[in-house]
């Protein structure tokens, strides 16, 4: 190239993208490290299925050609699970970047339905706008088939002054209602002081990801305010990992400081089976399970200086199950359910059956029956993985396994 | 406690340490040489010859050379097991505390009781240790049976045991070098080119080609580092008979058949996502500093880098400690030519700054 023709990088002008990954310090990239190793696109389940792949994203926005990511695919293809980041060796922080990416795109140009979820969260207080009387008819209905094993078992709805505010993710009283016996059954048997909350329960918190930052305060606010209301000492999040981080990253980015505490609920199964409250059966989970470790609760957790629960799902795998076996790689190296960061509802369903290849090829080498995923969005990402590749393993939820091991 | 003079003592008798040594004293200069380990020539005795048809300059050869030379000097005490414990003194008149690493030692070389050693200068020529590729887990080093390491295939190499690291039961076996494993990673605080790995890999891939005609070749490199004038030429003849990928995969996986292991690379063409299985994988692992450094750091009062690594004063071959300098991989990175250039450029230094070797004191 000759002199004429060639632009310096930082004569390049200030876009915005550029400039929030190269001034707000949370949203930092250090794009200016990369050095083009290929490591990220070497990990990327994305690579290959279109004309786009991290390292080559972080060559766009440094040559001043944001536009052109803004509006690919790629960026809601996908998962933002953010292994890029985790491998580069000079931290460019791809994830932060595809994020960013995210919401630069236009509100009525975020593909799928994950924007519309956001709005139903904010306008209906959850995702699947499910009424303040629906959601007590199926948890009362859920409550009353539980009846025929605990005859006690009531629901503590709204309870002032419980310890744990429980959050279930509307996917369950939409699609799986029977799992809510799970965990009813796992909070009963933990004699746990809880509350099952009748508004703003919602376990999940799609805004992160969609790029509605308004919804996503909101959302965490009403939700806080509701806590607070009832005086619990904590949050007891729900398995997912989505919900999860959106929680804690976004108390953190919107300076949210609640008087009470967010806990997952594995590291709660985890801490009541050390402190014995359980008594658990293995020979209840025979089939041999592996463990999927959900990208926001275990690697993006631990890369932002959270509590994850790789170590915690592990124990209570010990515990509930006669015979679960690791997937290789694992814990933070995990590869993403192909669901990951709003993809499962952006509608780009061949990019996700693309993205899982290397998924399905770690859980069949397990050679387990089960799929466990301490995640509802993992739970359908490999639920799906399954269909698609017409495999016999199955997802199952870790309040699944343990409520099955216990015994009353 | 037994006492000895020498004019300089040399800390390591890696390739660094022995020409050190074997210039100074060629000089006229009395010189006691220690290394911890119980053979003197450090990381690269381990190396092998990368000869095909012809000389691959390697300069492996080098160092058995070298250790002849030194092994007879009549002017160079060379004590093995043997580590510094304290220091007094300062320029002209330090005194150095030797110690034996292990006093049950029965060969003859060994450093056998504490020894108080009396000279005028020192060079710390401790080397490096070669990266732990355990550490990057994801390239499953000691889980994929598959994965080695270049000093796994050189050790093989020069024991005549290839058939123990490259597969004989199938032809055309696929085997593939991973750069900078250990380097440039800003992640593991090694934020730097190791600098002898890129050649150490293309010497090595072509020496297999020579010995394994139907091996098919495969380097993943960041972009190559390949300084030396004749280098150039080297890297030409090479690309004939071995592929180069550019990028480097971060990860190992299962491959599709048993005895292989798969990774993804990008094809510069095209950007499109290239899978490809492979018999062996040998990670180009790069330069650790030595740990032993940070005590005999604190022995001597002399300063670490960032990495490390012992740092250079302005002048650039000692330390910022009158009368101690330093040679080779104990600064940072640098190969085989590299470390016997700069022990010779100290040698000469030490010579200047002590007015020759006129006054040598004989070892008592």
């Amino acid at each position: 190239m000759s002199k004429e023709n060639s632009v310096r990088i930082d004569e390049i002008k200030e876009t915005p993208l550029r400039r929030t990954l190269l001034e707000e310090s949370k949203w930092k990239a250090n794009l200016s490290t990369c050095m083009t190793c290929g490591k990220c696109a070497s990990i990327c389940p994305l690579h290959g299925y279109s004309d786009m792949d991290p390292r080559k994203a972080v060559r766009l926005v440094l040559m001043g050609e944001e536009q052109t990511l803004i509006d690919h695919d790629f960026i809601f293809q996908c998962t933002g699970c953010e292994k890029c980041s985790w491998v580069c060796p000079m931290d460019v922080k791809i994830g932060n970047m595809i994020t960013q990416a995210r919401y630069l795109r236009p509100m009525d140009k975020k593909p799928g339905k994950a924007q519309l979820t956001c709005e139903l969260h904010r306008d209906k207080g959850n995702n699947m706008q499910i009424s303040v009387e629906d959601w007590v008819d199926t948890a009362e209905w859920m409550m009353e088939e539980l009846q025929s094993e605990i005859p006690e078992f009531e629901i503590p709805f709204d309870k002032q002054g419980a310890e744990f505010f429980a959050t279930i993710n509307s996917k369950l009283p939409q699609y799986h209602p029977d799992e809510m016996q799970d965990v009813y059954k796992v909070f009963y048997a933990a004699n746990a002081s809880w509350t099952l909350p009748t508004e703003w329960w919602e376990g999940t918190n799609y805004c992160m990801f969609s790029g509605d930052l308004a919804s996503w305060e909101n959302n965490l606010r009403k939700q806080v305010e509701r806590v607070e209301q009832l005086g619990c000492k904590a949050i007891a999040y729900t398995e997912c990992g989505h919900g999860y981080f959106a929680t804690v990253a976004g108390y953190d980015k919107f300076g949210i400081k609640p008087k009470f505490d967010l806990i997952h609920v594995v590291n709660l199964y985890a801490k009541w089976i050390r402190e014995g409250r359980f008594k658990l059966d293995k020979s209840k989970n025979t089939q041999r399970v592996t463990l999927h470790d959900p990208c926001n609760a275990s690697r993006k957790s631990l890369m932002n200086d959270y509590p994850d629960i790789m170590d915690d799902a592990r124990f209570v795998l010990d515990h509930v199950c006669e015979d679960w076996v690791e997937m290789w790689p694992n814990r933070e190296n995990n590869y993403c359910c192909s669901g990951g960061g709003g993809a499962l509802i952006s509608g780009f369903a061949k990019a996700r059956t693309y993205y899982g290849k290397v998924k399905v090829d770690q859980i069949d080498r397990t050679e387990a029956e089960l799929v466990c995923t301490p995640c509802v969005n993992c739970y359908d990402g490999i639920g799906d993985l399954a269909k698609d590749y017409k495999r016999k393993w199955r997802s199952i939820h870790l309040w699944k396994l343990l409520a099955n091991a216990i015994v009353l | 406690m037994k006492e000895l003079t020498s004019t300089v003592l040399v800390v390591g008798a890696g390739i660094s340490g022995l020409t050190t040594a074997l210039s100074l004293a060629d000089m006229g200069a009395e010189v006691t040489l220690i290394d911890r380990r119980d053979h003197p020539g450090g990381n690269a005795a381990e190396w092998a010859c990368m000869a095909t048809t012809e000389c691959a300059k390697c300069s492996a050869c080098q160092v058995e050379d070298t250790i002849r030379k030194v092994s007879g000097h009549s002017r160079i005490h060379l004590f093995l097991r043997a580590e510094a414990g304290k220091l007094e003194g300062q320029k002209g008149a330090f005194r150095v505390q030797l110690k034996p690493t292990d006093s049950s030692s029965a060969s003859p070389r060994d450093l056998k009781e504490e020894t108080t050693l009396a000279c005028q200068s020192i060079v710390l020529a401790t080397g490096f240790e070669p990266f732990d590729a355990t550490e990057k887990s994801l390239l499953g080093y000691k889980m994929h049976p598959e994965v080695l390491t270049i000093p796994d295939v050189d050790e093989a190499l020069k024991e005549n045991r290839l058939e123990s690291v490259i597969p004989t039961d199938c032809e055309n076996p696929k085997i593939a070098f991973v750069q900078c494993v250990g380097s440039r990673d800003h992640k593991i605080g090694h934020n730097y080119c190791s600098q002898f790995c890129c050649k150490a890999s293309i010497r090595l891939a072509r020496r297999l080609k020579h010995l394994r005609p139907d091996a098919d070749l495969t380097i993943y490199y960041i972009d190559l580092q390949l300084m030396g004038k004749e280098f150039r030429d080297f890297y030409a003849n090479a690309r004939k008979d071995i592929n180069f990928m550019q990028g480097v995969p971060a990860e190992i996986l299962h491959g599709e058949e048993p005895g292989m292991v798969r990774v993804y690379g990008t094809d510069s063409e095209t950007g499109e996502s290239v899978p490809a299985d492979y018999h062996r994988m040998v990670l180009a692992v790069g330069i650790s500093p030595q740990p032993g450094n940070e005590a005999l750091a604190a022995v001597f009062g002399v300063q670490l880098n960032e990495h490390g690594f012992f740092t250079r004063s302005a002048n650039g071959a000692s330390t910022d400690r009158e009368g101690i300098f330093l040679a080779g991989a104990a600064t940072g990175p640098t190969d085989i030519v590299g470390s016997r250039l700069q022990a010779q450029s100290v040698a000469k230094q030490i010579a200047m700054s002590l007015d020759g070797f006129t006054n040598n004191a004989k070892v008592a």
